[in-house]
């Protein structure tokens, strides 16, 4: 044994302890010296300028996160052709024609502060910058999933590949293939805004709802382009303005090879699929503890984020982080702004922690509901989480949300399925209804994977069975009969909803005086059914009154007991006079 | 990167971060501060005071290496202040009273047999053997960096290092024996 060794591990197998009244004694002076540092501290540093944020790894990478979750968010685009003289479909076209376009995008309020994206849309790809940044450009391939930036005036360039990035193949394709997909979406709701004047010139506005985004469109009321587009989507709020489509590009604008003569770092990484619930805890622990008094932020929407980067990015300079250091507090950051985007949640979140103390173990900060969960994941202000039930919640929801979130499937020891039915018919230019009838599945059999029904009228076969847009197999069993098979993975997983599509004649149906009559029956037991129709405006029908936005519910019905048949009622539609 | 953000937050004024630090190396200070001084009083009003020159230095204070070496460095150093006006006081006769309140009850450091048969063999060093011996086997310092902070030659800090291990040794193995 060396001469030291014996004396190190005296060193090391010696321990000392101290009482809390000696640590209190030991700390006094300090603690006295910080209380006087606190008062003569200057006010809160302001934010700078938003460049600020790109001059550090660490908010460069929640800057990246943002760009992304800006790419994924624009153009959710619904509804159907309604208005006096634009109309809605009008007004979108431009959008469906388009190959090319660019717009600017604000996420947040438009307040002069909030910088501004400025996109130009090729296919899979989108060039974007950001005002404030200079010569910054980054080349987004959603195809590929990668990002390439670059700074002109340093001739740096960056790769960074995007991980668990959904599949979007063209953005332009994408955008279109949302408007198509929710375009019969029952839930929408759309009305028309009065005409006012934006920048100059007028325009005409469309307000499409839904219970997850509500979209606001504004066109100009003489070319029909469309100009503006707001959209809230949870808690996020987005807008697009200065639009123009099929405008003119070069591919190399687009081009993900680096320049010659630029100096390639290291390519990163960002990860779509690392916004766990954990991710946000730890980045809302980091903001609270290190950049916010002990205080949790004003909100943790991406645009709040924004407001607060300057701030954070100048902070971060003060202290004195090596270049690992500011990855891992940017990832963070990262992580913990993906989680509000992409959490694989049902409905909105909520978020209550402006002015909540980091270590209030009583105050609710957060919460939200998992998908397919019943009960809510509420994050305190200690940042411990508890499942909640909805009607415990701070602000419980409604009694309708609160039957929706407790409606999933459930099997039972009887042999009937049952559900809740809704029909949409929608009668188009050539005098046929195409009805879709939206089956939620409440109860059935235990694993019985086939569900029989039966369609109103034996007539209008059958055309297409779908599952949360995935076509299901159905064989026709007898006359308006038919057997589809269900996926009950998908069942248990929360999928219920069932769309089953078929054609009607108008003129096939019983008329009453100034109206058209149809049977009224479910394709299985039912404890709701509503019936709901709108008109083609190019078709030669019309509805008896206007509707507040594009469906007319001339039936309804709801009991505890299931039933099947509900008699016939009037469609309220007759020919144009 | 834990001590970076704490340092901040201490910069910041939060007293959280002050009391992390402090849970967190307070044994590590302490012990060295009763290993040089052979004083558990002592050892506290050094730590005490190294806290307070901490907070009080903030505002230039940037952190390059670990914040343990850099505490246990000004502990070292305050305890060197503390011996030398101990020493004062000794010739003078002084009556210099220490910065605790001779009133206050001491609920003082507890130590365990091994640290008690450490100070106890450190104490008979003339205290700059002691000083090398615990900046170089606690805090880990190099030679060099020893004989910067004491402004000695790195030659120096080797033979008291050296020295005070032998005199440590047999005055442990007699104790043994």
């Amino acid at each position: 044994m060396k001469p030291a060794d014996e004396i190190k591990r005296l060193i090391h197998e010696s321990e000392i302890a101290t009482g809390s009244r000696a640590d209190e004694r030991i700390l006094r002076g300090a603690r006295s010296e910080l209380e006087q540092r606190r008062q003569g501290q200057t006010a809160r540093l302001e934010p700078t300028i938003w460049r600020f944020i790109m001059t550090n790894r660490m908010t460069k990478l929640a800057a990246a996160a943002v760009m992304v979750i800006a790419a994924l968010t624009v153009f959710h685009f619904v509804g159907n052709p309604v208005g006096s003289t634009l109309t809605f479909a009008q007004v979108i076209e431009p959008i469906l024609a388009a190959s090319t376009a660019q717009f600017d995008i604000i996420v947040g309020a438009e307040d002069g502060d909030t910088p501004v994206v400025h996109d130009l849309v090729m296919g899979s790809r989108i060039r974007r910058t950001v005002s404030g940044l200079g010569d910054n450009v980054a080349i987004i391939d959603l195809e590929a999933g990668r990002i390439l930036t670059l700074s002109e005036e340093k001739k740096e360039a960056q790769y960074m590949s995007l991980e668990g990035l959904p599949s979007i193949p063209n953005y332009m394709e994408r955008l279109k293939n949302l408007i198509l997909m929710l375009q019969d979406s029952p839930d929408f709701v759309l009305e028309d805004l009065d005409a006012r004047q934006l920048d100059g010139r007028e325009v005409v506005g469309f307000l499409a709802r839904h219970p997850h985004v509500e979209i606001t469109l504004w066109a100009d009321a003489e070319t029909g382009l469309p100009v503006r587009i707001e959209q809230a989507e949870g808690q996020m709020r987005t807008i697009c303005k200065n639009m123009e489509f099929d405008v003119p590009v070069e591919e190399a604008w687009f081009s993900m090879e680096v320049p010659e003569g630029y100096t390639i770092h290291e390519e990163t990484k960002l990860d779509l699929t690392a916004g766990t619930e954990q991710a946000f805890i730890e980045g809302l622990r980091l903001l609270a503890e290190t950049f916010n008094e002990g205080q949790f932020p004003t909100g943790v929407a991406v645009d709040d984020y924004l407001k607060q980067a300057p701030a954070v990015a100048q902070q971060i300079e003060s202290m004195n982080l090596s270049a690992e250091e500011q990855t891992a507090l940017g990832q963070t950051i990262q992580n913990y702004l993906l989680f509000t985007r992409f959490f694989p949640g049902e409905g909105e979140w909520t978020y209550r922690g402006q002015g909540v103390m980091l270590g209030d173990a009583q105050t609710p900060i957060f919460w939200y509901r998992p998908k397919d969960s019943v009960t809510y994941r509420v994050i305190y202000g200690d940042l411990h989480v508890e499942d909640v039930a909805p009607e415990d919640l701070p602000e419980p929801p409604s009694a309708e949300e609160l039957a929706q979130i407790r409606s999933g499937y459930q099997t039972w020891a009887q042999d009937d399925f049952v559900g809740t039915q809704e029909d949409y018919w929608y009668v188009l230019p050539d005098g046929r209804a195409r009805v879709k009838a939206y089956l939620t599945l409440r109860q059935g059999p235990e694993n019985t994977s086939l569900l029989p029904i039966t369609l109103p009228y034996a007539d209008a076969p059958l055309e297409a069975v779908l599952l949360e847009r995935e076509p299901l197999l159905f064989r026709e069993t007898g006359v308006g009969t038919y057997e589809i098979e269900l996926p009950l993975a998908k069942l248990r997983a929360g999928q219920t909803q069932i769309i089953c599509q078929w054609h009607v004649s108008l003129d096939d149906l019983r008329k009453g005086p100034g109206d058209h009559r149809t049977v009224l029956r479910s394709l299985i037991p039912v404890t709701s059914y509503k019936l709901r129709i709108g008109v083609d405006r190019q078709s030669d029908f019309e509805l008896a009154k206007a509707p507040s936005g594009i469906w007319l519910t001339p039936f309804t019905w709801s009991h505890d007991e299931p039933t099947l048949e509900f008699g016939s009622c009037g469609l309220m539609v007759g020919r144009k006079r | 990167m834990e001590d970076k953000l704490l340092v901040y937050r201490c910069k910041r004024g939060s007293h959280q971060a002050l009391t992390r630090i402090y849970d967190k190396y307070k044994a590590d200070l302490l012990l060295l501060a009763l290993a040089l001084l052979n004083d558990r009083a002592a050892a506290e009003d050094v730590v005490h005071d190294v806290f307070v020159s901490f907070v009080q230095g903030l505002d230039g204070f940037r952190l390059t290496g670990s914040l343990k070496g850099f505490l246990l460095t000004c502990t070292a150093n305050h305890a060197r202040n503390w011996n030398k006006a101990a020493r004062r006081r000794g010739q003078a006769g002084s009556d210099e009273a220490p910065s605790r309140d001779a009133n206050e009850p001491l609920e003082s450091v507890a130590c365990n047999e091994q640290l008690e048969r450490l100070s106890g063999a450190l104490a008979e060093l003339p205290f700059e053997q002691r000083e090398v011996v615990m900046m170089h086997l606690q805090a880990s310092m190099t030679f060099s960096a020893i004989a910067r902070a004491r402004q000695i030659s790195p030659n120096t800090a080797k033979s008291r290092y050296r020295y005070g291990i032998d005199k440590l040794r047999s005055s442990l193995n007699g104790e043994a024996t």
